[in-house]
């Protein structure tokens, strides 16, 4: 019991932001180069594994909506359907495990715009925050566009309402905007997806709203941390799976003594984790699950990461002050003389 | 009877085998502009298109040699270079015929041990290069012809009778079998097949075109792609992008080669070199060179562009937006007294 105790401890002590650092480098490794290790983990990753990136190890399950819904009706609702519904039981399967921390701890893009984070602290630039009704607003155009990458390709190779079927060159639409298609092969070495296609005017806009989209990706996370998971698709696909994921971020409402510390360093802004104290499930379409909440929540098991009942890591007294005040173990703040 | 059906066509193959009908192993032969590997530094480039050349020196007055490479096998990259004794073991000739469509002398010479054909450039346009050979093997006559449709320009020598000298040529005098690329209205002294172009070749047997007959295509880069010629004795082809850039292969200019051939085989009686055949088998071969997309590199700087300018014009938004908020210093001073 006493070792079992002491293993928690130092669980709940850690410093669960340096241990994401290195998991995120070392996905980061696995689903760029992944492929020149000969792993394969298929067609229905829930992250973004780029099929257009030489090294990649498989497929984000993005693509392989857009290229199942590129079907007719009477397909779709046949042996087709089938298959499309194997894969979203695939994606679910690989989701479950990990529910939301595919983005906080796996996602290639989300890591290099945390990346991008750490360089602006370097530079001492200070960040921007969306005010409560922009907040709510822009939260709505990853379900437009999850909608849209469905219906674009459909619409492609059916009539819809009686309308003239959608252009051949909006196939696999997202991806033609998605700046990972252009950033993640640029780490294998592949310079070709920076281009503005002239084959049509859909192709030619297209390719200039990919260029617009990923110009704006890099000044986005720069001055706004994780900018582009705002309006991630995949965050909103994910988002309909997440109370069934095995990994859960919950509350205790009683213990909140709503100091604020969990919003304010939640990287995405996120609001309603401080400001509710009724719910249990505190995983929001925004949240990425960086556990960085329960890292500077001060309350003793306030905010639990369970992986179903069992409890992962907690929020404790004794862990925040370790990691928010490098003095050691002690409570009192360390003196002013003292470096930090 | 189900046995029956592989012994008979077992027999039927074996039958044509030895009775010489069917000869597969008869190699293609071509003339390429490009040198071995390990000869490289021995040869020079001329002009614009690049034509493989004796080594050019300063105030040359009797012109430049002009040199083709005769190639076996149907791989653009990889077809051996064949020796001066393998090529002289065959019945060949060599015709070259100049711009103004002049025969003029071409001969055949060996460079490392491989064989070559050489010619003096004088004239600017195309230069058409031939080398023909011809065997006997069980009942079929085998004539080879090579050809090489050669743009010869240097922009210092001007640019006069462009229509004229860029016109395609044949000589079906001389040359029973050979293909034609057909010509674009605006083909000039610096015109090059670029990825992604169209164009129509018409192979021409004895001045006539030939349809129905069967037409292959190879580039450097491994892309084969067969065809068959339609009522019009005509197949079109267009170029495929099978060029990558990856940084270290960013260049505008790199040529690639590519090979097209076409064969066929007619019923006639005779004797070459005291051996009767019953059959002629026609190929004749055309290689020439192609450039990288010309919009490849135009769509990537237009991406690169607009992807510098936007970063650029949001970044500045996002500064003045940030002063605009900024709020002017202002002091308060309270006197405690009052």
């Amino acid at each position: 019991m006493k070792a079992n105790k002491k293993i928690i401890k130092y669980i709940n002590n850690t410093n669960l932001s340096r241990f994401r650092f290195w998991f995120q480098i070392f996905s980061f490794i696995i689903f760029v180069y992944g492929s020149y290790f000969l792993i394969d983990l298929g067609q229905n990753i829930p992250t973004f594994a780029c099929p257009y990136n030489p090294g990649s190890p498989g497929t984000c399950f993005l693509i392989s909506i857009q290229h199942q819904m590129h079907t007719t009706w009477s397909a779709l609702f046949s042996w087709r359907g089938v298959g499309f519904l194997t894969s979203l039981l695939s994606f679910v399967l690989f989701f479950v495990l990990f529910n939301k921390a595919w983005c906080g701890f796996m996602c290639p893009l989300g890591t290099i715009q945390d990346w991008i984070t750490k360089l602006r602290n370097r530079l001492g630039i200070r960040f921007s925050n969306y005010d409560e009704k922009s907040f709510k607003k822009l939260s709505w155009i990853k379900y437009v566009l999850l909608v849209l990458l469905v219906f674009i390709p459909l619409a492609i190779a059916n009539s819809i309402f009686g309308l003239p079927k959608v252009s051949h060159d909006m196939m696999s639409p997202f991806c033609q905007i998605c700046p990972a298609r252009i950033i993640l092969p640029l780490f294998s070495g592949d310079t070709s997806q920076i281009f503005i296609n002239f084959r049509s005017t859909v192709t030619l806009v297209m390719s200039l709203l990919a260029i617009l989209v990923l110009a704006l990706f890099f000044i986005g996370a720069f001055v706004k941390k994780r900018f582009f998971c705002f309006f991630c698709p995949m965050s909103a696909l994910q988002y309909l799976f997440s109370k069934i994921g095995i990994l859960r971020l919950t509350k205790v409402g009683d213990k909140c003594t709503r100091c604020g510390n969990c919003s304010r360093v939640c990287d995405m802004g996120i609001l309603s984790i401080a400001e509710d104290v009724t719910s249990v499930n505190v995983v929001t379409d925004n949240c990425m699950m960086c556990f960085k909440c329960v890292e500077a929540c001060p309350e003793e098991g306030c905010l639990d990461v369970k992986v179903l009942n069992f409890k992962l890591f907690s929020s404790t007294e004794e862990g925040f002050f370790k990691r928010f005040n490098p003095a050691g173990d002690s409570k009192e703040l360390p003196p002013s003389n003292q470096k930090i | 009877m189900k046995i029956l059906k592989p012994i008979f066509c077992s027999l039927l193959v074996l039958i044509l085998l030895f009775t010489g009908r069917v000869n597969a192993s008869e190699k293609i032969v071509w003339l390429s502009n490009v040198p071995p590997k390990s000869l490289k530094k021995t040869v020079s480039k001329y002009g614009m298109h690049r034509l493989c050349a004796a080594p050019i020196k300063r105030n040359m007055s009797k012109g430049i040699q002009i040199i083709q490479w005769v190639r076996s096998g149907t791989s653009v990259a990889h077809s051996a270079y064949v020796s001066i004794d393998q090529l002289k073991k065959r019945k060949f000739n060599i015709f070259c015929f100049s711009p103004s469509s002049k025969r003029i002398i071409a001969k055949l010479a060996s460079l490392g041990g491989k064989s070559v054909l050489k010619f003096l450039d004088y004239e600017e346009g195309y230069f058409n290069l031939y080398l023909v050979t011809r065997r006997v093997s069980g009942d079929t006559l085998y004539i080879n012809i090579a050809k090489a449709e050669l743009l010869s320009h240097s922009c210092r020598n001007g640019h006069k009778n462009v229509r004229k000298a860029v016109k395609p040529k044949i000589f079906p005098k001389d040359i029973p079998f050979e293909i034609v690329r057909k010509r674009r209205l605006n083909e000039n002294f610096h015109f090059n097949i670029s990825s992604g172009d169209r164009f129509t070749y018409q192979p021409l047997f004895y001045g006539k075109p030939v349809s129905g007959i069967l037409v292959n295509m190879n580039t450097e880069k491994g892309w084969t792609k067969k065809m068959t010629t339609d009522d019009e004795g005509n197949v079109e082809v267009q170029f495929i992008q099978d060029y990558f850039s990856k940084w270290s292969e960013v260049r505008k200019r790199r040529i690639y080669y590519y090979l097209i051939y076409a064969g066929f085989t007619v019923p006639e009686m005779g004797k070459f070199q005291n051996k009767p055949y019953s059959y002629v088998h026609y190929t004749t071969s055309l290689s020439d060179s192609y450039y990288p997309s010309r919009t490849m590199y135009l769509s990537k700087v237009w991406g690169l562009v607009i992807f510098v300018v936007t970063l650029i014009v949001i970044a500045v938004g996002i500064f003045v937006f940030r002063e605009r908020r900024k709020k002017p210093y202002k002091e308060y001073v309270f006197d405690e007294s009052e």
